[in-house]
């Protein structure tokens, strides 16, 4: 009985080691494809700078443009909710003057970035993993090569500088809609005078939320683009595998961007924490 | 810009491949391949026509041996090493490798604008001129999903043409293709091969047009693990 249960630990951690050893491989091998987009890019004197350019701005279109309307209605409909909330909340408490403070922490630091790359997942990412995917059944990917084109320099690096610069852009569209558009949905429920409110959010707003958003937005845009283009690249002959490798993806790239994010913003608060003698 | 790299001798040297090692296709296989020829690659189906064709254009790599391009190691080189040599390459896939996101237009252009091997107004005008001799004009603006499966073949054959390459690889080229495009296809390739300015011409088609026009002049065939 006793080596059952011995054995059946053993057998637990073996497994549980095998899947974190697997983790760690698959994520040296996105680093490894990114360290190569970039090589083939730049290092390797990559003629067609002019092609590539256009394929990230074609990128930033459809990532970036085209997402407006819908992160639109989801910063209105997340702000209106945290405004409404705080403000009832801390009126209550008669915490109002904080009211800046707390959307700064929210919505800046911690909803924008994720919201929006969670969006960004369930709309580009996908598509880009079934593109790639697409491409690589479709013997595209052969062409380039057979052609001297590089697909890290021409298909991934544009899909990860294109998907880090429509993240960010994003982002600060989703901040800039939740605080304002939600201040003016809130104004027929509560009494707050814009010019408090204004004032409240700029006094806020300090060097770190800058840097924490700029951190997650690029990583997180890294982060998404990266599995999505490694994932279709798996791909080997049959368009059958493409939706199995964009589910993967999809999948991949919510872990590593949540797990991303609570890992910044844990690692800033015990720093605050730590800096304040709070820890240790 | 890169230079093209001219091609004179294309050699395996000890070759061997296989996608799966215990089933080799071709196995220590020593052969310089015909100049100036038109080539037929010859086996029975399955056998490794395509993958030949391949490993010509360096999208396959020996498991063994060498395959020699001007006596230097393809094996050996990176992609950047490798990029002056295939823009004398020109491939045309049995089936895909146009870029579905890409008009048919674009498709043949990108080659020649990527690497920047003419000024932008000769490319236009060559692709102009390929255009109208295959009858691609009317629909050189829709993307290939938006086109008939011959027209797709073309545009595939016209972007292994257009930058005149020295070595030419077609696989299954006139599936799909009219009678008269067919003769504008090997007429073409005689005249640049009369000219001197394609070397080296590998063929598989089981296509009786081009086996009864007397379009090949030499016979590649894999048996037994080796090419005769």
């Amino acid at each position: 009985m006793a080596t059952r249960v011995v054995n059946g630990f053993w057998h637990y951690i073996e497994s549980w080691g095998a899947s974190v050893l697997n983790q760690i491989f698959y994520t040296l091998q996105v680093l490894a494809m990114v360290y190569l987009a970039f090589r083939a890019t730049i290092v390797d004197r990559a003629q067609g700078f002019r092609t590539i350019v256009s394929v990230i701005s074609a990128q930033i279109y459809f990532t970036g443009w085209q997402a407006m309307p819908l992160i639109s209605i989801l910063a209105l409909a997340s702000g209106s909710l945290v405004i409404m909330q705080s403000s009832f909340q801390l009126s209550f408490f008669g915490g109002h003057e904080m009211i800046g403070q707390l959307l700064v922490i929210v919505i800046v630091r911690e909803l924008a970035p994720l919201l929006t790359a969670l969006l960004v997942i369930a709309r580009s990412g996908t598509a880009v993993a079934s593109e790639v995917g697409n491409m690589k059944a479709n013997r595209e990917i052969e062409a380039l090569e057979v052609m001297g084109i590089n697909p890290l320099s021409y298909i991934v690096f544009p899909r990860l500088v294109g998907g880090i610069v429509s993240l960010l852009c994003l982002s600060f569209y989703f901040t800039l809609i939740a605080l304002m558009g939600g201040f003016l949905v809130t104004k027929f429920t509560h009494d707050l005078p814009f010019s408090f409110y204004t004032e409240s959010l700029a006094a806020a707003v300090a060097q770190e939320d800058i840097f924490l958003f700029l951190l997650k937005n690029t990583f997180g845009g890294a982060i998404i683009f990266t599995i999505c283009c490694y994932q279709g690249l798996l791909v080997k002959q049959s368009p059958h595998e493409v939706p199995q490798v964009t589910t993967k993806a999809v999948v991949n790239s919510i872990i590593y961007v949540t797990v991303f994010n609570l890992g910044v913003s844990l690692w800033f608060y015990l720093n605050q924490l730590s800096r304040m003698g709070g820890l240790w | 810009m890169i230079q093209r790299a001219s091609i004179h001798e294309l050699r395996f040297s000890a070759m061997s491949f296989g996608f799966d090692p215990s089933q080799r296709i071709l196995s220590e296989v020593d052969f310089s391949f015909p100049q100036n020829q038109v080539a037929k690659i010859d086996s029975p189906a399955g056998a490794g026509k395509s993958t030949l064709l391949k490993l010509l254009c360096g999208l396959c790599h020996p498991c063994s041996g060498d395959f020699l391009i001007n006596g230097q190691s393809v094996n050996q080189m990176s992609f950047a090493e490798f990029v002056p040599y295939r823009l004398n390459l020109g491939y045309a896939f049995d089936l895909g490798g146009l870029l579905n996101n890409r008009t048919l237009r674009e498709n043949v252009e990108l080659p020649m604008l990527y690497h920047g091997l003419y000024p932008t107004q000769d490319i236009q005008a060559r692709v102009d001129l390929w255009f109208e001799r295959f009858g691609l004009t009317s629909v050189q603006h829709e993307r290939p999903s938006a086109v008939s499966g011959g027209r797709r073949k073309v545009a595939c054959l016209i972007r292994a043409l257009i930058h005149e390459p020295e070595v030419l690889l077609l696989d299954e080229p006139t599936v799909g293709l009219a009678e008269n495009l067919v003769e504008e296809l090997t007429s073409e390739v005689r005249r640049r091969r009369d000219q001197g300015s394609l070397k080296y011409i590998f063929v598989v088609s089981s296509d009786e047009r081009l086996q009864q026009g007397n379009f090949f002049e030499t016979r590649i065939c894999i048996q037994g693990g080796g090419l005769k």
